[in-house]
């Protein structure tokens, strides 16, 4: 594929259990069929109970997670309170839509914890179009394989360890089918009483 | 409309695959949409809503590219509200509509939104349809989207003049279950908002036809 959106590789999935949510990533960078780097971060945590991952072409994905990151920092400088997860799903979509006649190349996927401990995951596209009814997404060029293995694997109010169990199956299920991702991933499980990240052994080719 | 299925070249964005229905009745209007949204030949929502608030008054559908779609029913929102400010009265929906006509053909169609748009004024009730490039229809039933020529036939056969208000919305109803079943980029559930003199109905998810298996009520 000579998509820009597919140059690099990348493999992203967000999904909610019962008062956590979990983001799992692959490590890939790639130039099309040439793999180029095997430790390359797609999630950003940022805030406390804030994370965005993001899919797509690699330079848009650096260059986007930085203006994230100013835009969150400031907001939460100015209002003294940290930003929820459905505020910065509305304002990264308004970034997006911004750049609506030259876009950033990416797919986001925003999860996180709101003030009271419920759970958010939305995803969106390259222009900002926001769905957020789902409680798993899938985005990059895995994304339909991926989506495949959140319907099997999903199951209602799922715990901490179940839900990083179960993006772990899915993103080792899904990117194994994907040519252009994988080469190690990591899993972020975010729940009241943090974030702990874990690096999964996957298939090295 | 045939955008998405052009040269067979799956789009990257977010479409709003669509089936989208007005309906005129006596004293108000019906607005009915499908809930299937698609990126290429994934469907990436299957519950989305293509309903927009405009007004208190006055409700869009949705379709085309959906980050289009939802955004300039945003600003169109906010420019009507500034009016309602200023004049201190229930605003027009011809003001909606001339707006999202202005905004869309100021971009030559590149903003690829298309547009049913009710409502209920001090002149009565009123359905159009506003097009990508900024051109307008004013009728008395109307539909958009993949599935607009399913819902067309639907709306062509039962339509006619004084009708009642469950009358038209369950006509509505049934022109979107014909985009549902037989134009692929449309699924899943009704969507309905009835606007009258009384005020705003809405109804999410008022029919699952998706759920249901072929039978006798769709032939």
């Amino acid at each position: 594929m000579g998509d820009i959106f597919s140059m690099n590789g990348s493999a992203i999935v967000g999904m909610a259990g019962k008062d956590s949510v979990a983001i799992a990533t692959d490590l890939r960078y790639g130039n099309s069929y040439q793999t180029i780097g095997t430790n390359m971060r797609k999630v950003f945590r940022l805030s406390d109970n804030l994370m965005v991952a993001l899919g797509g072409l690699a330079t848009d994905i650096q260059t986007l997670s930085a203006k994230l990151r100013f835009r969150v920092n400031l907001y939460e400088l100015e209002e003294k309170r940290p930003m929820s997860p459905k505020v910065a799903t509305r304002m990264l979509s308004q970034l997006l839509y911004k750049h609506r006649f030259g876009p950033f190349f990416v797919s986001p996927i925003v999860a996180g914890l709101s003030k009271e401990g419920e759970p958010w995951v939305a995803s969106m596209d390259s222009i900002g179009a926001v769905s957020d009814v789902d409680a798993y997404y899938s985005e990059g060029t895995a994304a339909e394989t991926l989506m495949g293995a959140c319907e099997t694997y999903w199951k209602e109010d799922m715990t901490p360890e179940q839900l990083g169990g179960t993006v772990e199956r899915v993103i080792q299920a899904g990117m194994g089918r994907d040519a252009f991702s994988g080469w190690g991933a990591e899993v972020w499980l975010l729940t009241s009483e943090g974030l702990e990240v874990r690096e999964v052994k996957t298939r090295q080719d | 409309m045939a955008t998405e299925a052009m040269a067979g070249v799956p789009s990257k964005f977010r479409k709003t695959g669509t089936t989208i229905v007005g309906v005129l009745f006596e004293g108000g209007v019906a607005l009915c949409s499908d809930t299937r949204a698609t990126a290429g030949n994934i469907v990436v929502d299957k519950n989305c809503l293509k309903q927009h608030y405009i007004a208190d008054n006055v409700w869009c559908l949705g379709a085309g590219t959906a980050a289009d779609t939802e955004a300039v029913t945003m600003q169109i929102s906010h420019e009507l509200r500034l009016l309602q400010f200023e004049t201190g009265r229930v605003v027009p929906v011809t003001a909606a509509i001339t707006a999202m006509k202005r905004h869309l053909w100021k971009y030559q169609g590149h903003v690829s939104a298309a547009l049913i748009c009710g409502g209920v004024d001090s002149t009565g009730a009123h359905l159009s349809s506003v097009w990508p490039h900024g051109s307008t229809d004013s009728l008395p039933f109307l539909t958009m989207g993949s599935g607009c020529l399913a819902a067309l036939s639907v709306l062509e056969r039962g339509w006619r003049r004084g009708l009642t208000k469950e009358e038209g919305v369950s006509l509505g109803i049934e022109a979107v279950k014909a985009g549902i079943f037989n134009d692929m980029g449309s699924g899943s559930n009704v969507d309905v908002v009835i606007i009258d003199g009384e005020g705003t109905e809405r109804r999410r998810n008022t029919v699952k036809p998706g759920t249901e298996s072929r039978g006798a009520d769709v032939l």
